[in-house]
């Protein structure tokens, strides 16, 4: 069984758009890392690169897979209206 | 005068001049530059800043977020040339951002402002910044993991950044502010200090203590299971009739000490970070040294103490699994004060302790320099 360091909500991570990676402080100086990949094939466990803390990430799948495609659905919107 | 760091060192925060997953012990840093004395230094989570004597600014570590008002991640402690000609009193660090208050007691801020906590509002600065002043006037400062507060010559105290934990004390409207907003207490405070989700305040002239933010771990010494979260400042009487030295927060751990020695802990104690073995939640705990040994100076990381005894002996407790404590040790939570070997630092006398997320530092002063300062004076 993984004992949890923590558990995380969704929202209080910081997303990196480029990276599509969800990144928390972990208390090392680290930080704990999850890819929207990841997450949206139902994993709920963040890892730290520098140690062997995890946290588990509180979040609903079907909302976040209904978010990601909506933001989906926006940007092919702006490619069509640019082209 | 003398550094020694050890700990985590993912990001070269130890100013070794290499990175690497912890140094065991401590190790000597090589800091010549201008022969300067040390004044303080403050560790971030993965970063250091060292002020000298003459108030100037070096730092080393990770800048991802140009927590090291740097160009790019240094090794070894770099002069911090953007902020070359200020003259700094005081310095802190926040996970990833930092700050420094200036002789005339107005507040430098760079690092991270993701959740405003650097007290820029984000409809007008970056995520991440450069060093810029504020028109705060600050006499203490605290960062915690993404928030700040400053105590002004008032005695008020002044918050910014993320507060969906209640850290900002500004009530349940306010889960984040990216302006210095004064938080309602009607006392005059002496002393702050953020943690995780949580901020700690003390009053010298009430002799009492506020608290507010998450208290999911007790760190807010309230019934965990009536408050997970507070968000307006509660006054806390934990019957302490004696000036405060150093109030002092990890991530969800608090440790008080007193001028008449005595050291209080309280919050989680998953790694041991309260120094006793068996605790009550949401209790103090009142933490002794070994032999009857007084402190002399303490420092807390992100889960983990490191405390100078009075005989120049070195204790620390807590989580180790960067050797956080300095030594190699079984379990990585040690649950007591345990002694730190230090036969290298030779008959060198320890003057003060630092501590960021899992990395530390210490100053020495070989008992020579004293006669040396003589000879000059003379």
């Amino acid at each position: 069984m993984t004992i949890f360091h923590d558990e995380i909500e969704i929202e209080d991570f910081d997303y990196d758009e480029d990276e599509e990676m969800y990144y928390y402080p972990c208390p090392c100086g680290d930080r704990f890392q999850i890819s929207k990949e990841e997450l949206m094939a139902g994993e709920e466990v963040a890892t730290c690169p520098s140690c062997s803390l995890v946290v588990k990430v509180i979040y609903d799948l079907e909302k976040f897979k209904a978010e990601a495609e909506e933001v989906h659905n926006d940007e092919s919107e702006k490619e069509a209206v640019k082209a | 005068m003398s550094i020694w760091s050890w700990g985590a060192n993912s990001h070269g925060q130890l100013g070794l001049d290499f990175t690497s997953e912890q140094v065991e012990r401590p190790t000597q840093v090589n800091f010549e530059f201008y022969e300067c004395k040390i004044k303080q230094i403050a560790c971030g989570g993965g970063h250091t800043l060292l002020l000298d004597k003459d108030g100037k600014l070096f730092s080393c570590g990770w800048n991802v977020k140009l927590q090291l008002a740097m160009d790019k991640d240094v090794y070894t402690f770099q002069r911090t040339w953007k902020l070359s000609g200020i003259n700094f009193t005081n310095i802190a660090c926040g996970w990833d951002f930092s700050c420094g208050v200036t002789d005339d007691k107005f507040l430098f801020v760079w690092g991270s402002n993701s959740h405003g906590q650097l007290g820029l509002p984000k409809e007008h600065f970056s995520e991440t910044m450069k060093p810029i002043r504020l028109q705060v006037n600050a006499q203490r400062v605290s960062m915690g993991l993404r928030h700040t507060a400053i105590i002004n010559s008032k005695g008020e105290v002044w918050v910014t950044g993320w507060g969906r934990h209640g850290q900002l004390g500004l009530g349940e409207g306010v889960l984040s502010c990216d302006r210095f907003t004064k938080v309602p207490i009607n006392a005059k405070i002496s002393h702050i200090a953020c943690g995780h989700k949580h901020t700690v305040a003390w009053s010298s002239d009430e002799k009492a203590l506020y608290v507010w933010g998450d208290n999911t771990n007790g760190q807010l010494l309230l019934d965990t299971s009536k408050y997970s979260k507070i968000f307006n400042p509660q006054k806390i009487d934990i019957d302490v009739r004696q000036g405060v030295k150093k109030l002092l927060s990890g991530w969800s751990n608090v440790l008080l000490w007193l001028e008449d020695g005595n050291v209080y802990t309280w919050g989680q104690n998953n790694c041991g970070q309260i120094g006793l073995e068996d605790i009550v939640l949401g209790k103090v705990s009142r933490i002794k040294l070994p032999g009857g040994r007084q402190m002399k100076d303490v420092a807390v990381g992100s889960e983990h103490t490191i405390c100078l005894a009075t005989d120049n002996t070195l204790w620390a407790w807590g989580w180790n699994e960067h050797f956080n404590l300095g030594m190699k040790t079984d379990d990585e939570a040690v649950k007591t004060p345990t002694m730190v070997p230090l036969e290298i630092i030779g008959g060198a006398e320890i003057t003060a302790l630092y501590a960021g997320g899992a990395h530390n530092f210490m100053v020495t002063k070989l008992l020579e320099d004293d006669n040396n300062k003589v000879k000059q004076v003379l």
